[in-house]
């Protein structure tokens, strides 16, 4: 390996490179940053640029771009509660609760810091641990994939611990949105209401501009506010911001990006899946997981970390099997093939060059990353200082346009619309809009890989039940999906074990424990 | 709103989204059926408990939980303006559209505090920048496509 690892290195440091780099991964945070725009669009459009470069050039934009864009989401998750990217759903819960509370630097530079980390976490797994790690993710099949959804859903019950029935229902409701269109396993159409162009489904991104974006256009239209939310810049918020999670958030997001990698890898398992579970497991270790939702720093930390570790995770199965675990990856990979190089163990030895290059520019790209997108977020921060009416109809246009891109259709532009409303409606009467995207966003993996459960059951004669038993891994995520599930009683009863035990000796409240 | 009614209002909802993808199942069968059935079922009951925990509540009385005032009218006025604006994009194209969107829009619901004059000149400056800055970074940069209409 170190064999060509030196030469990467050389190559990193050309000007050229280093040029693409820092155009990548601005143009990416800038894609990221505007909702309906996706790291996929955003790597898929540079690739007829990538043909007259040379191959390691072009794979090392491309690269950046990807970076930045998964990054980019987060400043408009933070700014004005629109993910840019679905990887960035979960950024919204604290990162857009923090805006409101005049925290907007401390928001963007913690999702900054934490996607540089999770990033350089993903390129560390990629660089030493590719081959195992790829045959592990071979393992998962239909059974594994359908439980690792389940517990990626089982994040409700954390996230809606307060009131679990509306919590659940939610997640009802988008997973029956999610059942709009051409039915994943037989291929039937269903709920169309008469309407023939919904037989394609709804689309994921959509449906989340208007439950995130449209419904806080209403929401913030209907506040009598004159600007989103008050801001002054604090001196030196980077610094307090780096010293936070260095010191207190090491574990957090050390967690956050193994999981993201580790998500990343699986096929179809992508950056919004990471981040929610991240999510979802930060909040049930921390000794005070009602803070998250609020504005907490190490919510959007693990969001954060884990959305941007997907990257390195999901180019181990292509870098060494060729089979991508994204659809960024599947554009990489498009471009790699045009280029003549066949992925696979060999591109280790016989392109080693060109794979150590490529990974070595992810480590410079996410260390690029701090000062580019330190740059970018002061200037996405003057947002904030735009009158809240000009923002918020300019959220409606972009919103349009945004999904409108998406399948070129204007279904999605009435999908942002209703599904606004409806964001907006479910806010006001305590329904959950984050387990409604889950929902919308898990429901077809969930459904499809049911859907294979059960027809390898009719083919091996036996029971759903002997399908999901028969694999080790499903069984451990199926503990873990109980285990996600009995969290919010597990700490309740954990709150008022504390409450008891200071009773005796002191004069807190059960409400100073909420605190 | 009181937590009684807003507990009813989700029940409701829920009963009406399954009762409305009740009524669209046709034929399904086997598996395609499966899944969305299980998921009607939880609503149904879910939006039924709803209801009955809301009525619980509001017999049992309670005070209002503290909101900030909301500008019900304003809210009204961007949805109404916003399908109206959608309904135009086909005709007029994205970006005639958009820009009688935005400079309505400002004018309807910006502040007027320099005077009508001034408002009226903001609005305009601001619904034709915002138009050129979308149209130079998607059409031009990105080239990514809008929806076209008879004019632009």
């Amino acid at each position: 390996m170190m064999e060509f690892i030196v030469p990467a290195l050389g190559h990193i440091i050309e000007p050229w490179n280093i040029l693409l780099m820092v155009l990548g991964l601005t143009g990416g945070i800038i894609v990221g940053a505007l909702p309906g725009l996706t790291a996929t669009m955003g790597v898929a459009l540079m690739v007829p640029a990538t043909f007259a470069m040379n191959a390691t050039s072009g794979l090392i934009m491309l690269g950046a771009i990807y970076v930045g864009a998964i990054y980019g989401g987060s400043n408009s998750a933070c700014l004005i509660c629109t993910p840019g990217t679905p990887s960035s759903v979960a950024t919204t819960f604290d990162g857009w609760p923090m805006c409101k509370a005049g925290k907007a630097d401390f928001g963007l530079y913690t999702s900054l810091i934490s996607s540089s980390f999770g990033g350089i976490i993903g390129t560390i797994m990629l660089l030493f641990l590719a081959a195992p790690l790829a045959r592990f993710a071979l393992r998962f099949g239909g059974p594994e994939n359908f439980w690792l959804c389940l517990f990626g859903l089982s994040t409700i019950a954390v996230m809606s611990a307060d009131n679990m029935m509306k919590g659940l229902l939610s997640g009802a409701f988008g997973l029956l949105i999610s059942t709009i269109g051409i039915d994943p396993n037989v291929g039937v159409p269903r709920f169309t209401f008469g309407y023939y162009p919904l037989v394609q489904g709804i689309e994921v991104i959509p449906a989340m501009i208007g439950l995130f974006s449209f419904s806080q256009v209403l929401y913030l239209i209907g506040s009598h506010r004159p600007f989103i939310a008050d801001y002054t810049p604090t001196p030196g918020a980077f610094g307090q911001v780096a010293r936070f999670l260095g010191s207190k958030c090491k574990v957090l997001l050390t967690r956050s990006s193994l999981i993201g990698a580790l998500v990343g890898m699986l096929p179809g398992a992508g950056g919004e899946i990471a981040s929610i579970i991240a999510y979802n497991e930060s909040k049930r270790w921390d000794k005070n997981p009602e803070i998250y939702g609020k504005g907490a720093m190490e919510g959007l930390a693990s969001s954060e970390s884990a959305n941007n570790a997907v990257i390195g995770g999901s180019l181990i199965p292509m870098l060494t099997l060729g089979i991508p675990g994204s659809a960024v990856a599947a554009i990489i990979l498009g471009a790699l093939l045009a280029k003549g190089i066949q992925p696979g163990f060999k591109v280790f030895t016989n392109t080693g060059d060109l794979a150590y290059t490529f990974i070595m520019s992810q480590f410079a790209v996410c260390l690029l990353m701090l000062p580019i997108g330190y740059l970018l977020a002061k200037v996405m921060a003057k947002l904030l200082r735009i009158r809240l009416t000009f923002v918020a109809i300019a959220i409606v246009m972009l919103s349009f346009i945004g999904s409108y891109a998406i399948r070129n259709n204007m279904l999605d532009v009435w999908i942002v619309v209703i599904f606004g409303v409806v964001g907006y409606f479910s806010s006001r009467v305590g329904l959950d809009t984050g387990s409604m995207a889950l929902g919308i966003i898990l429901g077809p993996m969930i459904e499809e890989n049911l859907g294979k459960c059960e027809h390898l059951s009719h083919a091996l004669g036996g029971s759903i039940l002997d399908v999901f038993f028969s694999s080790n891994i499903a069984i451990a995520l199926m503990a873990l999906t109980a285990l996600s599930l009995a969290t919010p009683f597990l700490l309740s009863k954990k709150k008022k074990m504390l409450f008891e035990q200071s009773e005796t000796g002191s004069c807190g409240t059960e409400e100073d424990f909420d605190a | 709103m009181r937590k009684g009614f807003t507990d009813i209002g989700a029940g409701l909802f829920m009963l009406l989204v399954a009762t409305a993808f009740l009524l669209q199942s046709g034929d399904l069968s086997g598996v395609s059926w499966l899944f969305p059935r299980a998921l009607m079922t939880v609503m149904f009951l879910g939006g039924v408990y709803l209801i009955g925990l809301g009525a619980v509540r509001v017999r049992a009385g309670g005070h209002d939980e503290h909101e900030e005032p909301i500008a019900s009218h304003r809210i009204l006025i961007i949805s109404i303006s916003s399908i109206v604006y959608g309904l135009l994009i086909p005709w007029l194209g994205f970006y005639v559209s958009s820009a009688l969107f935005l400079f309505g829009m400002a004018m309807t619901l910006g502040g007027k505090e320099g005077g009508k004059g001034k408002a009226t000149l903001y609005s305009l400056v601001f619904a034709i920048l915002l138009c050129v800055l979308v149209w130079g970074g998607f059409n031009v940069l990105l080239a990514v496509p809008t929806p076209k209409g008879q004019f632009f």
